[in-house]
């Protein structure tokens, strides 16, 4: 008697569940009639503003071979290569991006310029506190700079250095067809603050062996 | 051996169909990237440094033929923006068009799974392929403070990835 | 009849859903001290404070400066109640005013200080380098807290008319819903039924909205990750919210379906 009662009462209590179950299937349906087209927008926009969480799994930078053109880059913010200048006893990481943030860890590298080994200029640049880029405004001329990266080895040699105001972004141009590595930092003539001055660098490509090559 | 032959030139008809698929809708985008463009009456364009980033993107990626016409037709949104208001100086240019230009750069980028976000510490926009940090575009548009400059207020998108404030930016600092 | 029946049941369902949904929006959103309750259960306040020492110490690095000293010149206090200015302004459609001069006179404090040790009188040039720099301090230090100063007017004044829509709304949803509640029990010979199956019907769709809602913001990125954390946690608490109380209807609406078909069996 007890197991029918049972019985009796989840089947009426199912019965009543599916007709919760019609209940909200017209709910949506009638969501979706009325909404579909303002949530795709929303979806969307809020999409524009997300970061799509699938994993892009990370790869070593790799070069084609026989273009020498990088297929694949560092990721932004990353360490990609180191920068030696034997001369004055320096040796940096270069990372892959030119923000504050990075500054804070070595060499920045501006994505509007080339990598090394790609033919174009090079754009690297370096906070001028001891341990950084201190020195560099006591780079000779025939200096030589390395540039060590997982692809290659690069060496330049200095052929010029100025002093810019950070305004002058034509004194470090973006060219093609021409592998020439620019090194900045501040050019500080008093000893606080922010000042205008840069102190660059200019070097040209001498030597390039690329990994895997004899 | 006929069968061998034709078989073989079958596959390398198809083989080059592809990747000139691929390969032309990158090509596509470089050549865009690469002209000249009025705004408000004057003949602007990429500076090399913006290039340089739409290469290294188009390098490792490859964009279909419709992805780049998709692509390029969102640039042209953006012109037409620009020389709908007929400013000159990129600072007179109201925060709706400002969030305007935006917005398409955002579209654009999307075509070819790129996400734009600004990232208002170090006061750059920065794109993201999935969870990948791929290319940032400074809104200082000077020598970085191995310190500090101004700030400009502005972003446009010629070509996806990362033309990002350039076009507007090179009229604004070159005139 | 019974066709009419559903449609009440279903009425009555349409807007039990927009009353919940509205009474935890207002609650949760609409709320100054939830809000700023919500802003310390998840760091956000500590969260600035430490955005804007590495932000200082990113900027001093070459500044000459002693970067540590200058990273101590922020006051998390400070900081906090400033914070707290911004959601003022916001929900009581205030002006906003960010107070930089503490942190200013401490950032003057630090530089006399360094050039007196220095033994230096600053020439012309220097003069404008130290002042580039302090206007960029104080710049990092008022647009870390107020995260978007120039929609925070146009945003105060939205909040307000939301809350002054709001109230009225959910006055006439709470007498309508009232209304159409006695109406099931007076018409139906199963009053117990028909409730427990909209209470179950309103859990359902309750829970449904919540999984499929909290698909779509997790990945928000603007402005800076703590603000996007803060976007994101704020809805996340709405749609738990949202839940729980889903749940809690589906399980009454459950036990008024066994009670009634108790009852009827006992009959």
């Amino acid at each position: 008697m007890l197991n029918k009662n049972v019985k009796t009462i989840i089947k009426a209590t199912m019965k009543s569940i599916i007709v919760a179950f019609i209940y909200s299937f017209l709910f949506f349906g009638v969501l979706f009639i009325c909404f579909n087209k303002s949530y795709k927008e929303l979806k969307s926009t809020i999409d524009l503003i997300s970061i799509n969480n699938k994993e892009v799994s990370s790869k070593d930078v790799l070069i084609d071979e026989e273009s020498h053109k990088l297929v694949v880059y560092p990721e932004y913010g990353t360490k990609y290569a180191t920068l030696q200048i034997p001369s004055l006893n320096i040796d940096l990481p270069v990372f892959f991006g030119d923000s504050m943030s990075i500054l804070k860890h070595g060499i920045g590298h501006s994505s509007s310029s080339y990598f090394p080994g790609e033919g174009g200029s090079i754009l690297y640049m370096g906070h001028n506190n001891v341990g950084v880029l201190s020195k560099l405004k006591n780079i000779d001329i025939n200096s030589e700079i390395i540039v060590q990266t997982s692809y290659g080895k690069f060496t330049y040699k200095v052929y010029d250095h100025q002093i810019i105001n950070y305004k002058e972004t034509d004194k470090v141009p973006t060219n093609k067809g021409e592998e020439i590595l620019m090194l900045y930092t501040c050019f500080q003539t008093s000893t606080f603050g922010h000042t205008e001055k840069r102190f660059v660098v200019y070097a040209k490509l001498e030597n390039s062996e690329y990994r895997g090559e004899e | 051996m006929k069968k061998v032959m034709q078989g073989m030139l079958v596959m390398l008809a198809t083989f080059t169909f592809v990747t000139s698929v691929s390969a032309k809708g990158n090509d596509t985008l470089l050549t865009y990237a690469n002209q000249s463009h009025k705004i408000a009456g004057e003949n602007v364009s990429l500076s090399n440094g913006d290039i340089a980033k739409i290469e290294r993107f188009l390098n490792s990626n490859e964009v279909t033929d419709e992805q780049a016409s998709d692509i390029i037709a969102k640039c042209d949104e953006i012109i037409a923006v620009l020389n709908r208001e007929g400013v000159k100086d990129v600072t007179k240019l109201s925060k709706n068009v400002k969030n305007e230009i935006f917005g398409l750069a955002k579209e654009a980028a999307n075509i070819v799974g790129v996400t734009l976000s600004y990232d208002k510490a170090n006061k750059e926009i920065v794109a993201y392929k999935g969870d990948k940090k791929i290319d940032a575009i400074s809104l200082n548009p000077y020598l970085k403070q191995t310190g500090t400059a101004n700030v400009l207020a502005i972003t446009m998108s010629v070509v996806a990835i990362l033309g990002t404030g350039t076009l507007v930016l090179r009229k604004r600092f070159n005139a | 009849m019974k066709i009419f029946k559903h449609i009440l049941n279903f009425i009555t369902l349409v807007t039990m859903i927009i009353f919940i949904f509205l009474l935890i929006g207002k609650s949760v959103l609409l709320d100054e001290n939830n809000i700023k309750n919500h802003l310390e259960d998840i760091n956000y306040y500590h969260e600035i404070y430490t955005n804007i020492q590495e932000q200082i110490e990113n900027n001093t690095l070459e500044s000459g400066l002693n970067t540590e000293e200058l990273k101590n010149t922020v006051d998390e206090k400070i900081v906090k109640s400033e914070i707290d200015k911004l959601v003022d302004s916001l929900f009581q459609n205030k002006e906003l005013n960010i107070d930089e001069r503490d942190f200013q006179k401490k950032i003057d404090t630090k530089i006399t200080e360094a050039l007196n040790a220095a033994d230096r009188t600053p020439s012309y040039e220097e003069k404008k380098d130290i002042e580039r720099l302090e206007k960029e301090l104080v710049n990092i230090y008022k647009e870390e807290i107020s995260v978007f100063p120039s929609t925070v007017s146009k945003l105060s004044l939205i909040i307000s008319k939301v809350k002054n829509i709001s109230k009225p709304v959910i006055i006439v949803l709470t007498v309508l819903l009232t209304i159409l509640i006695v109406l099931t029990i007076i018409l139906n010979k199963k009053p117990l039924k028909e409730l427990g199956t909209i209470f179950t019907a309103c859990g359902i769709i309750a829970i449904t909205l919540n999984l499929i809602l909290r698909q779509i913001y997790q990945n928000i990125s603007i402005i800076s990750k703590v603000f996007s954390n803060l976007i994101v946690s704020i809805i996340d608490k709405y749609l738990s919210l949202v839940l729980v109380t889903g749940c809690i209807i589906l399980l009454l609406g459950l036990s008024l379906l066994v009670i009634n078909n108790f009852k009827q069996s006992k009959n």
